[in-house]
């Protein structure tokens, strides 16, 4: 055992980024604002364009369940936007 | 094994979930990375310090030099604080449509469940340690127990492994050299995954559980009755269960012992033994040991415990199970890691007829 006191493991002391990341970080930070915010509008646009006619979307929205083609396009797309960030702070070259 | 308690998540909390996924899965890059700087920094694993507190220092000083290695250990304090969370999120916003459903398996069913008497103290290994960094612990959210067996372990522990969590505990389950037992005894029953596995193994069997956490056995509780399972469980340690002298044909755990001191394990191992009938059988699996590991893999074990809320791993990777097993008084015992990763480690042994 490394510490005698085990709750010391609650919130161990663990060294990530320093003061050369925090560059890189900010940009990353930055690029992913403008893709929430992007998408933050479209979604917010989507619900308005559907209510103008008529169509209440928001409450289908949150009980829809994908089916397995659907929340495998899903996994697709989440874990490119993950790359997309993470390869940029870690300094991993894009396609 | 689907049952009424699997949650349906809305939105928010399904694709929050789903992140976690996605966090994982779209870090390939970066593991990548890191691992090529593992290997320019370490040619020859024999070579690194054999101490293991120098060794996990050395490694650390030497891939901070690494920009994928830094962004990997904020990735993966990220993952390691937000899990739980997350997970409890989620469960927050499906609450008023599971509330009534929790309840009826709470309470309409054949399982029961004794939690321990307000005079009986927790010991202090267990007692407010956040066990896998889960937030709060296990006892802090009233439905912990769900969260962690429906959510945690179910969505994102199954999405990594799909389907292998639950069935290598039915290969585990299925180990034990007799076809049939009567009266099974499962160490640390948690929210009763590796106890369904006994179950579905020995469909006749009258299956008792304990576990020191409440919550976890609470659900576990909910899922005996989903199955219709008259499983009793008990709050009680595993190294002091309370049952007479051989009161089982089988005693059980999977992946308790990392989670419990050595003095503790070796406490379990006698307990065990006693709670056995002459002739009864045990079988317990846990981690890797790090005798079955080179130098940089017992790092990489070691390292992963330090930020993932494993306090005892060290010591209980570090021991020798079957020795303890024989120590106890087992006969005929064996002990080995499952190919091809030697996880889990399952050791076996028979109290003399």
């Amino acid at each position: 055992m490394i510490d005698a006191d085990p709750k010391s493991y609650n919130h161990p002391q663990r060294e990530t980024m320093g003061d050369a990341d925090v560059g890189h970080l900010a940009a990353g930070l930055m690029a992913l604002t403008l893709e929430v915010w992007v998408l933050t509008d479209r979604i917010a646009v989507t619900e308005e364009v559907m209510a103008r006619r008529g169509i209440d979307i928001r409450s289908e929205i949150d009980a829809f369940q994908p089916d397995p083609a659907f929340q495998e396009k899903l996994n697709g797309m989440g874990q490119r936007l993950v790359a997309q960030v993470v390869n940029a702070v870690a300094g991993i070259p894009g396609d | 094994m689907n049952t009424p308690l699997d949650p349906v998540l809305k939105q928010r909390g399904r694709a929050s979930v789903d992140f976690l996924v996605h966090f994982g899965r779209g870090s390939k890059d970066v593991r990548g990375a890191v691992e090529a700087a593992i290997s320019a920094a370490v040619p020859d694993p024999e070579a690194l310090p054999e101490d293991l507190d120098e060794r996990n220092r050395w490694m650390e000083d030497t891939l901070l030099e690494s920009r994928a290695w830094r962004a990997s250990q904020a990735m993966g304090e990220w993952q390691a604080g937000m899990h739980g969370l997350i997970a409890r999120r989620a469960f927050e916003e499906v609450l008023p449509e599971m509330e009534p459903v929790i309840a009826q398996y709470q309470t309409t069913g054949p399982a029961t469940l004794e939690p321990a008497k307000p005079s009986e103290v927790p010991p202090a290994y267990w007692e407010g340690v956040n066990f896998h960094r889960t937030a709060g612990g296990w006892e802090d959210h009233p439905l912990q127990g769900y969260i962690h067996g429906e959510i945690v372990h179910r969505k994102l522990v199954d999405a990594f492994y799909p389907g292998g969590i639950f069935r290598q505990r039915r290969m585990i389950a299925g180990m034990a050299p007799r076809d049939r037992y009567e009266r099974i005894l499962d160490m640390g029953a948690s929210t009763g995954h590796f106890t369904a596995a006994l179950q579905e193994t020995y469909p006749t069997a009258q299956i008792t559980g304990v576990d020191l956490s409440l919550r976890t056995l609470e659900h576990a509780q909910r899922v005996a009755n989903a199955h219709g399972w008259p499983w009793k469980l008990y709050q009680r340690p595993a190294e002091q269960t309370g049952f007479a002298e051989g009161s089982f044909d089988l005693v059980a755990s999977y992946i308790l012992l990392h989670e419990i001191p050595a003095d503790v394990i070796r406490a379990v191992f006698a307990e065990a033994f006693r709670v056995l009938e002459p002739g009864g059988d045990m079988i317990m699996s846990d981690v890797t040991r790090y005798a079955d590991l080179d130098r940089l893999g017992v790092w990489r074990a070691d390292s992963g415990a330090l930020y993932g809320g494993e306090p005892y791993w060290r010591e209980s990777a570090s021991l020798d199970l079957g020795e303890i097993a024989r120590d106890a008084g087992f006969v005929d015992v064996t002990a080995g890691g499952m190919a091809p990763y030697s996880y889990p480690h399952v050791v076996q042994g028979k109290k003399p007829s």
